[in-house]
């Protein structure tokens, strides 16, 4: 491992930091981010790229903004494999996705479960879509298509049969 | 904002519960016809992880098997609220004769017999049942998920055995198999559900020795009844 940081070191855009490497990542909008590449391994994206010594310069994050980026780099560090994570500090940090009601929270979470999804990292993707499952379980039908974004392609006679055969659901 | 994914949106559907969805069945088309999926079900079941036991007596209660577990005190029996209006006919009592994969098959008396979800409430009653009552002759039966046909079955096999009657809920009929192994009269047995098959163990009519029969369907319809000699 020393032997292949030292002679990657001298490619373009990886540095490395004592015995840990540094991977370049590069947003959608052009932001660089330099994370440990023990970190960023959380990524089975990322890992494949590492193991395959396809990491040697930026890596560019497509589809992902900087600043959706930099909150998963807050995930990867606080997630940090043998780190002493402080148990209530993370499940803290965590509660945040807990209320997304508000249009920009759910924007943020949607942005993260887009990430999580396209780096495959499967423990935000986990945490997201339960925060997105948890927050939507109570809805009304119109308020889960608002949340959405979708139309109803039923005509009105459609919905009512189908809210008549589902009744019980509707009731509290 | 970003728009998911659909197997993102899948991902999420899957957590819910059975109440969320079947009211999310309303939003639109395309969610009626992915929350009614057999995969999507089938994916739903497979990650519940709250379990459930039906008690009956006379009428079906559910307790939390967590509780139990957990040596409280506190164990609730919550009576399920079964739909009787929705059958036509009066209900005396009701009587869990088996379940599988959170279908309960149940025994509304006087003699009819429902495979009822007690989590979206619906409920289907088995076609010409009142001819085939359960305890006079006894019989074997048992209720069982036939995975490799993908169908729940409802299977009574009458004293002494020449026959093996099996309802498909898929097909929502019944068909008669001849069978040659014949038990003895005092076989009254709930059979159990276990990997695709049902298991029973019986005196054989002949010597009174002790079997195990299981019957169990290959990728065909027919049904196989096999006997293991103990």
């Amino acid at each position: 491992m020393s032997t292949a940081a030292t002679a990657d070191a001298s490619s373009s855009g990886d540095t490395t930091e004592g015995s840990v490497r540094l991977l370049t990542l590069q947003s959608e909008d052009g932001e660089v981010f330099e994370v440990k590449e023990t970190i960023a391994t959380q990524s089975v994206t990322i890992k494949g790229m590492v193991d395959d010594d396809c990491a040697t310069s930026t890596i560019p994050v497509c589809n992902v903004t900087g600043r959706t980026l930099a909150m998963v780099i807050e995930w990867w560090n606080k997630h940090e494999i043998g780190a002493v994570s402080n148990e209530k500090e993370l499940k803290e940090w965590e509660s945040q996705f807990d209320t997304i009601d508000d249009k920009s929270d759910r924007d943020d979470v949607y942005d993260l479960l887009m990430a999580a999804n396209y780096l495959n990292i499967p423990t935000l993707l986990d945490c997201c879509t339960s925060a997105v499952a948890e927050a939507i379980k109570g809805k009304s039908t119109d308020e889960m298509r608002e949340f959405f974004d979708i139309k109803s392609d039923f005509d009105e006679k459609e919905e009512d049969a189908l809210r008549k055969e589902n009744q019980w659901a509707f009731e509290n | 904002m970003s728009i998911l994914y659909s197997e993102l949106i899948v991902d999420i559907l899957l957590r819910l519960p059975v109440k969320s969805l079947c009211r999310f069945r309303c939003v639109s088309k395309s969610w009626l016809v992915l929350i009614n999926n057999p995969r999507f079900v089938k994916m739903h079941l497979a990650q519940t992880r709250r379990r459930r036991l039906v008690v009956s007596a006379w009428s079906l209660y559910s307790v939390d098997i967590e509780t139990i577990f957990s040596n409280d005190d506190n164990i609730a029996a919550v009576e399920i609220d079964f739909p009787r209006s929705k059958l036509n006919h009066e209900i005396d009592s009701l009587l869990c004769i088996g379940s599988c994969n959170g279908l309960l098959c149940v025994l509304t008396e006087p003699n009819d017999l429902v495979v009822y979800n007690p989590c979206t409430n619906e409920c289907k009653q088995i076609p010409d049942f009142r001819s085939r009552i359960l305890y006079e002759p006894p019989s074997l039966h048992g209720f069982g998920y036939a995975e490799s046909i993908d169908d729940y079955k409802f299977v009574k096999i009458e004293h002494p055995g020449k026959f093996v009657d099996v309802y498909s809920l898929r097909k929502d009929s019944w068909t008669s198999i001849q069978n040659n192994i014949h038990f003895v009269d005092k076989c009254y047995m709930l059979g159990i559900p276990l990997n695709g098959a049902i298991h029973w163990m019986v005196n054989k009519l002949e010597d009174s020795s002790v079997i195990a029969a299981l019957i169990w369907w290959r990728r065909s319809s027919k049904p196989y009844l096999l006997l293991i000699f103990c």
